[in-house]
């Protein structure tokens, strides 16, 4: 059977928010398609595994993120190697933040990021909190929820994931939300975001299929996915109707 | 003495609030705006303190347990049984045992409080007594870190005068043994055997590979020994008892345990009683207070009973990943028909990521699943690999599908979905009066 290993970043610090979901999704997508998912839970002081075909890394607390740091710097040249070679990544929220440049603490400190993607984060005191609705034109109607307190910024050569419906995203003044480089994809969405979005799922398994198999075209879904992919798509439905 | 003005005027809120039906708290608040010593003058009246409850799971339960049993043992106890636990809400459930001159006839106050309301209350009348429960993932839409939630119940444990008992299985809760300033601290616990029907918010994030072998506490006052279907064993001071219990689920037993620790601490401060005055026949001796906890029955939405024809239904509130994982370890569910209701209102918690944090390994198959969020939550079942037989947004649709055909039944539900279904419920039970301890 082929095999994909996934790389699940930082499991322990950073899946506070439910985004140990997009694991589960990603690896029970590939099994309906037909793939062997393997899925390397790394943690600071690990190794990384040998084959990286896809990361993952999600949304963690700010004591969570100082747990990490100073492992992720030691990682920083890899994966900006393995998102260069166009590995499909997903960062959510703490780690989006982490794959930018830098983050600005409320007392003006630069904590240096592993610059995946050229954008920079600034601390705030107001927390952005509640559903969150975006139009992206690669994936369609993206539905989740965001909670955090840094805002997001980037100049327009990078392109962001979505434009926001309803929500706030990036940051309160461009209403975009996440940002997209190669094959790596950064977004505050929780929900976890690959539940109600399995569009987006897909892009991941797909890149990941042509890098290592070289095919470009999925196999076509299964019964069990295609009910599955039918729950999701009422279940963006009646999210994106819930009030903020 | 509270200002005869201000019971006046809540008393009058609270009977227009009769008249109206509307929510608990009204009338609190009305007070809390009006009078801003209300809450320390009516708590300081209680000749025997007044304990808070604390935590993100089974407060409610464990203020009911406490309650009961210190009825049952003959106090006369002031507490907050209908769930409303900001501040306002403890001052609505004074109002009614207040005499129209201010005085609470009571003797002790126990209260359950929400951890963000907890500090504020603390800050207005310092509780004798403080049982801090357990500090997991919940509502992080309302608090944005499980780490503001820690720092919160931190405040609480600072404030204790007299007894401040901890949970001494997780190491959040343990620690704030050191912010106590003068109060005795305790600790309740469960034997390390039983470590796997108590999964924390680590063993369920780490894709539930492993439980972390954890050393036994020997400072427990009281142990939850061992559990065998409906009976718990406790080892409370060095002597071990088992009782049957009126709450169901290994979570509840340990619910149980930290009330026997609870009162252990009452009793511990109170020379007053079974001395020469007023409480010489109470009995708070260790085999009392246990016997007195086994016999309480579940509080409303949390493991109560429901008979609608030939079938028996139990409603489960669950509400974080901790909880629900820990109701699906501790409820049998072979050969019954199963049904999830999610709902997203503020009180549920607007985010739902949680649910994909829950360990579902000992559900098989689930019949109805409704709620504003049921097919987020037939979803997730589904990539779980649980067969999900029906999803409905109308819960009472739902409900009306879920209880054809003669089997037990058991709802796992978020609570604003819960007072929905138990409404729609109590109706259906002949069995019951309309006057259970009503949730509103």
């Amino acid at each position: 059977m082929r095999q994909i290993d996934i790389l699940s970043l930082y499991t322990n610090d950073m899946s506070f928010y439910g985004d140990m979901g997009n694991v589960l999704i990603v690896a029970k997508r590939l099994a309906f398609y037909g793939f062997e998912p393997v899925v390397h839970f790394y943690n600071p002081g690990d190794d990384f595994p040998e084959h990286i075909d896809m990361v993952l890394g999600g949304g963690g607390q700010d004591s969570g993120q100082k747990n990490i740091f100073d492992d992720l710097q030691r990682r920083g040249e890899r994966l900006r190697e393995l998102a260069a070679q166009g590995v499909p990544m997903l960062m959510i929220c703490g780690m989006y933040q982490l794959f930018g440049k830098y983050f600005l603490t409320n007392s003006g400190k630069k904590i240096p990021g592993i610059s995946v993607f050229d954008l920079y984060t600034e601390a705030t005191s107001d927390r952005l909190i509640g559903n969150l609705v975006e139009e992206s034109d690669l994936f369609g109607r993206l539905v989740g929820y965001e909670n955090h307190s840094g805002q997001t910024y980037f100049s327009s050569r990078l392109r962001s994931l979505g434009k926001v419906v309803s929500g706030s995203g990036n940051n309160l003044k461009d209403g975009f939300d996440g940002a997209i480089i190669n094959n790596a994809i950064g977004t505050y969405l929780h929900g976890p975001v690959l539940s109600k979005n399995p569009k987006l799922a897909d892009f991941l398994i797909e890149k990941a299929q042509l890098n290592r198999y070289g095919i470009s075209q999925l196999p076509s879904p299964s019964p069990v996915l295609k009910r599955i992919d039918e729950l999701a798509t009422k279940a963006n439905e009646a999210a994106s109707r819930r009030p903020r | 003495m509270c200002s005869p003005l201000s019971v006046a005027v809540g008393k009058s809120v609270q009977g227009a609030c009769g008249i109206l039906k509307r929510g608990h708290s009204l009338p609190g608040l009305v007070i809390e705006k009006l009078d801003k010593g209300f809450l320390s003058s009516a708590l300081s009246q209680l000749p025997l303190g007044t304990m808070i409850i604390c935590g993100t799971n089974g407060k409610t339960t464990t203020a009911r347990l406490i309650s009961q049993a210190l009825r049952e043992m003959g106090l006369k106890v002031a507490t907050n049984d209908s769930g409303a636990n900001f501040t306002r809400g403890i001052i609505s459930s004074l109002l009614p045992l207040m005499s129209i001159s201010g005085k609470l006839p009571c003797d002790i106050g126990v209260f359950e409080l929400d951890e963000a309301w907890a500090p504020v209350f603390c800050q207005q009348f310092p509780p004798s007594y403080a049982l801090i429960l357990n500090c997991s993932r919940d509502q992080l839409d309302r608090y944005g870190e499980r780490d503001s939630v820690e720092s919160m119940l931190g405040q609480v444990a600072s404030c204790a005068t007299k007894g401040l008992v901890l949970n001494g299985e997780g190491e959040r809760v343990k620690s704030f043994s050191s912010l106590a300033k003068g109060a005795k601290v305790s600790f309740y616990d469960f034997d390390p055997a039983l470590a796997p029907l108590f999964p924390r918010d680590e063993n369920l994030v780490c894709m539930r590979q492993s439980f972390s072998p954890k050393a036994p506490d020997s400072q427990a006052q009281v142990l939850l020994k061992g559990i065998s279907g409906s009976e718990a064993t406790f080892e409370v001071k060095g002597s071990e008892f088992t009782v049957e219990m009126g709450v169901e689920g290994s979570f509840n037993f340990l619910n149980a345990a930290a009330a026997i620790a609870g009162i252990l601490s009452v009793c511990d401060c109170c020379p007053e009683i079974g001395g020469k005055g007023r409480y010489r026949a109470v009995d708070l001796s260790p085999k009392a207070i246990v016997e007195a906890v086994s016999k309480v029955r579940p509080a409303f939405g949390r493991g109560e009973e429901f008979r609608i024809g030939g079938a028996q239904v139990k409603m489960v509130l669950v509400k974080n990943p901790v909880g629900f994982s820990s109701a699906l370890r501790a409820i049998p569910l072979q050969g019954k028909d199963v049904m999830v209701a999610l709902n997203d209102e503020s009180p549920d918690g607007r985010d739902v990521s949680w649910i994909y944090d829950v360990d579902y390994s000992n559900l098989s198959k689930v019949k109805e699943v409704t709620g504003e969020r049921a097919f987020d939550m037939a979803l997730c079942l589904e990539y779980n690999g649980k067969e999900v037989r029906r999803a409905d947004l109308n819960i009472e649709k739902a409900l009306g599908g879920f209880l054809e055909g003669p089997r037990e039944k058991v709802i796992f539900t978020s609570y604003t979905s819960m007072l929905s279904l138990r409404k729609l419920l109590l109706d259906l039970d002949k069995s019951k009066g309309k006057n259970l301890y009503a949730a509103d």
